[in-house]
């Protein structure tokens, strides 16, 4: 009976009216916006320059050290320690996300202006990856001269995969950093317990190299193992679902958190 | 357009509300009058969806605010007690963006925005970096992102904390010019404030709601009798009896040397018969004025009263 009576109100009945698509244009042009503000904010303080040049610069100097070894066909090794930087980075770029607007108050704005805790979440994580999406373009000049010195003869095929295995590895890492600034306004406590995670879900398959049975579940977990295989060309679709999960499951513990604040 | 009805909140073991009801017609303004820590903050939080209550309910608009928190919010503008701006941002481009977020159509939101410049006065600043106005400005400013959207209640925390005078006036001044056409809801610890700009006044203390009235019979309700205020250019020695013994006159007290406090009923005003003693003494009237109750005063009475 509740149910009928919901339905019958003006304001949910046109919106059960309207069709699928145009539902979905809203939310996304709402998420843009939240996304591009951030964007903006991110790229008009010092720390997405700072940031960038780092990673950029340790690329930079992976890349002529890896040619200087004479191992250019070992070239995966640099996507393998560019995942390993963006655990020391990322957390960085994430801390401010939503613990910046908790602490200007603006969080307070966010949450009572028609837009859901979903739209804030998606929106903040969107932002962090386009600052991923920016520092993987800072390094492609590395495809680009492999290519260009070997005469157009070298497999770029490893490149591109671990490109794509980078976006999906780093995803969950966003969204794990998403969820710690939405837990505090201090930026730094958001920082280490992203730094924290990160760590643990990265050498959680330490103390079980080698072993088999139910070690293999830990092996399993770990975020840096399943990114291995990207570098080698490999794209597994369980390895994508896993990297997903992850994610979904931070924003959504995200939206938890955002939520809560009504019932303190 | 706001019904409330026994609002409770509880901050873990706190009690922070505590079975407020109220309701706001379309159109009025009302003014939340309380000390700092009474509940005014939490209870515009609870109507602006940001948080919900521990019982009880609330609605704007015919929207519960739990339950429909969306299209409440959608009809809301919110100033919150510490003007929410992004420093970083321009205040056109501030106001743009808070208009779009608001569901403010596309083809609309230039001249939203520039309706809203106009109307606080922000047409200076337009173009300069939030973190870089006045306090005055920054304050404006969280009125123009309240107001962006056409809202049809707006709830305002707070919205002349920390102006000079002159801003006050400007502020208040618009605030007036908003009733009508929205509905206003705004706290303040300020009486003044809540008599000039307020129909009706809602004093909330310890996360009750204690009177509710408006504001001319709040004050005259609460007093008992009413004090008159006699300034003498050249007082008698003994004048106290020959003001005590006017037909009404409660009490006289001797403040300083020439003002004298007269105690009356509130029911008949005094001062053409207090006026006209003093005149045919010889007394030399400078100053003659009945004290209104500060709003100190109102809550001490009312504090005290239960």
């Amino acid at each position: 009976m509740k149910g009928a009576v919901t339905v019958l109100h003006p304001g949910r009945a046109l919106i059960l009216i309207r069709p699928l698509w145009t539902r979905i244009y809203e939310w996304l042009t709402v998420t843009a916006l939240i996304a591009r503000r951030e964007i903006r904010s991110l790229f008009s303080s010092w720390i997405a320059y700072v940031t960038l040049t780092f990673f950029a610069f340790l690329i930079g100097l992976m890349f002529i050290s890896i040619l200087q070894l004479g191992e250019a066909g070992q070239m995966r090794v640099l996507y393998w320690n560019t995942a390993i930087i963006l655990i020391f980075v990322l957390p960085i770029v994430t801390m401010r996300l939503l613990a910046e607007e908790r602490r200007l108050g603006t969080l307070e704005l966010l949450l009572t202006s028609p837009v859901t805790d979903w739209q804030v979440v998606v929106g903040k994580f969107s932002a962090g990856f386009f600052w991923l999406l920016t520092g993987l373009a800072l390094s492609l000049y590395v495809p680009y001269l492999i290519n260009r010195f070997s005469g157009g003869t070298a497999d770029l095929g490893p490149y591109w995969t671990a490109y794509i295995g980078l976006a999906f590895f780093a995803a969950p890492l966003i969204a794990i950093g998403v969820f710690w600034s939405s837990v505090t306004d201090n930026q730094i406590i958001a920082a280490m317990g992203t730094f924290g995670t990160y760590l643990l879900l990265y050498i959680i398959n330490w103390p079980t190299e080698g072993a088999a049975g139910w070690a293999e579940i830990f092996r399993k977990i770990s975020l840096y193992y399943r990114f291995q295989d990207f570098t080698a060309g490999l794209i597994k679709f369980q390895d994508i679902v896993y990297y997903l999960c992850w994610t979904f499951l931070a924003l959504y513990l995200s939206v938890q958190v955002l939520a809560s604040r009504r019932w303190r | 357009m706001i019904q409330v009805s026994e609002l409770t909140k509880y901050y873990g073991e706190t009690l922070a509300l505590s079975q407020v009801s109220f309701t706001v017609q379309k159109g009025e303004i009302v003014g939340f009058l309380g000390p700092n820590g009474a509940g005014k903050t939490t209870t515009m939080r609870i109507l602006a969806g940001y948080l919900s209550p521990s019982s009880g309910s609330a609605k704007v608009g015919g929207y519960d605010v739990v339950e429909e928190s969306l299209e409440v919010r959608r009809i809301i503008g919110y100033l919150p007690e510490t003007v929410p701006i992004y420093s970083e941002m321009r205040v056109r481009e501030y106001l743009t963006y808070m208009a779009r977020i608001r569901g403010v159509d596309r083809k609309r939101v230039r001249s939203r925005v520039d309706d809203v410049i106009e109307r606080c006065g922000l047409r200076d600043v337009a173009d300069r970096i939030n973190g870089h106005l006045s306090k005055g400005y920054r304050q404006r400013v969280g009125v123009a992102q309240a107001l962006v959207h056409e809202p049809k209640v707006l709830i305002l925390d707070e919205p002349t904390i920390g102006l000079d005078p002159v801003q006050v006036r400007e502020i208040r001044q618009l605030i007036k010019e908003l009733a009508g056409d929205h509905t206003v809801i705004l706290s303040t610890h300020i009486l003044p404030e809540v008599s000039m700009t307020c129909q009706r006044v809602l004093i909330i203390h310890k996360g009750r709601l204690i009177a509710e009235d408006s504001p001319e019979n709040l004050s005259r309700g609460l007093m008992k009798s009413q004090r008159i205020l006699v300034r003498l250019q050249k007082p008698p020695s003994e004048p106290l009896s020959a003001l005590k013994n006017l037909d009404g006159v409660l009490s006289v007290e001797r403040r300083d040397d020439n003002l004298f406090a007269i105690e009356a009923p509130t029911d008949q005003d005094l001062r053409p018969q207090i006026a006209e003693a003093v005149v045919k003494r010889g007394w030399g009237l400078l100053e003659l004025r009945s004290e209104e109750l500060t709003l100190e005063e109102i809550f001490i009475n009312l504090v005290t009263k239960e």
